[in-house]
């Protein structure tokens, strides 16, 4: 019994040494989710039922809508785009893992130009909603989550 | 097993009455009927003693089985029998305490370096804090406003373009 268990306690105790960016993998699966909140209707996108719950809690819009969805592999350093409506470009790029987070550099452009950037440490699984584009008759919502692979 | 009934060519008495006679189970005078009639009748009379024959047969394996049933549980085979179930369950107990401790204390060590491995790699554990940290914000923006749901604590970034 102890022969069968020692390779398992090693194998504990190995995992525990290893620092966790290196057991869990460089790579990033990053998600982006392009949502239209507006009040023309009441609506929550089926494609939304995980934060349509915390939105609602604290947006006054009565319906959301699923413009988009795309994942993408990233290993720290590297950029990865997405075409945002109104002439504009989502820009993501993990910069680091730290412990439980994962250290990004997010930035909108639009027409070219840099309008808005903001470096965040997300939780690993968990995910940033940015917001604040005005988009037919509403408002364009961006949720970006990132999990370690 | 012999059936009596197709044997039985007299229909005088049938298999079952001359069973009963066999058990001595009828009236004096219907036995004493029976026995007249067996002297004569030859079917009859061979009925019975089958039945009898099979009857003693019966009676021998049914004695034989006490007799060995009533030596397996004398006084002293029980003791016997008692010390032996008591000896293993006990030496049964010992062994399995001796293996269960082993295998107790490698299972809470691994159990215990699991939940350190999960604690420290930290992805399944319940989250605390908000989702996000924000560290900066810049652009061509008006204003900005952080915000954090009272659920799941999601961190929600508002910006107006200026």
């Amino acid at each position: 019994m102890i022969r069968t268990l020692k390779p398992l306690v090693i194998f504990f105790a190995i995992a525990l040494l290893l620092p966790g960016e290196l057991l869990a993998g460089a790579s990033v699966r990053t998600g982006i989710r392009v949502i239209h909140a507006s009040s023309d209707a009441v609506h929550v996108d089926p494609g939304l039922r995980d934060i349509g719950p915390e939105l609602e809690s604290v947006f006054r819009y009565t319906s959301y809508t699923l413009l988009k969805q795309t994942s993408m592999d990233l290993v720290p350093g590297n950029q990865g785009r997405v075409r945002l409506p109104g002439g504009r470009t989502l820009e993501v790029e993990p910069l680091d893992l730290k412990g439980r987070r994962i250290k990004y550099r997010i930035a909108i452009f639009k027409q070219g130009a840099r309008v808005f950037g903001t470096e965040v440490l997300l939780r690993n699984r968990g995910s940033i909603t940015i917001g604040g584009p005005r988009f037919k008759n509403g408002y364009l919502l961006f949720n970006i989550s990132g999990t370690r692979k | 097993m012999e059936t009596f009934k197709s044997n039985h060519q007299c229909r005088r008495y049938d298999a079952k009455t001359l069973g009963l006679y066999l058990d001595r189970e009828l009236a004096p005078d219907e036995l004493h009927g029976i026995e007249k009639h067996l002297s004569s009748c030859s079917h009859c009379r061979s009925v019975v003693e089958n039945m009898e024959r099979l009857s003693q047969t019966f009676s021998q394996g049914v004695d034989q089985g006490i007799s060995g049933l009533a030596h397996g549980v004398s006084g002293e085979g029980i003791l016997v029998r008692i010390k032996e179930e008591k000896r293993s369950f006990w030496a049964d107990l010992a062994d399995l305490m001796t293996a269960g401790r082993n295998v107790l204390q490698l299972a809470s060590i691994a159990a215990i370096l699991l939940a350190t491995v999960i604690c420290y790699h930290g992805d399944t554990v319940v989250p605390t804090g908000p989702s996000a940290i924000v560290n900066s914000v810049d652009g061509e923006i008006a204003s900005v406003m952080i915000l954090e749901t009272q659920a799941s604590k999601h961190t929600i970034i508002w910006y107006t373009e200026s």
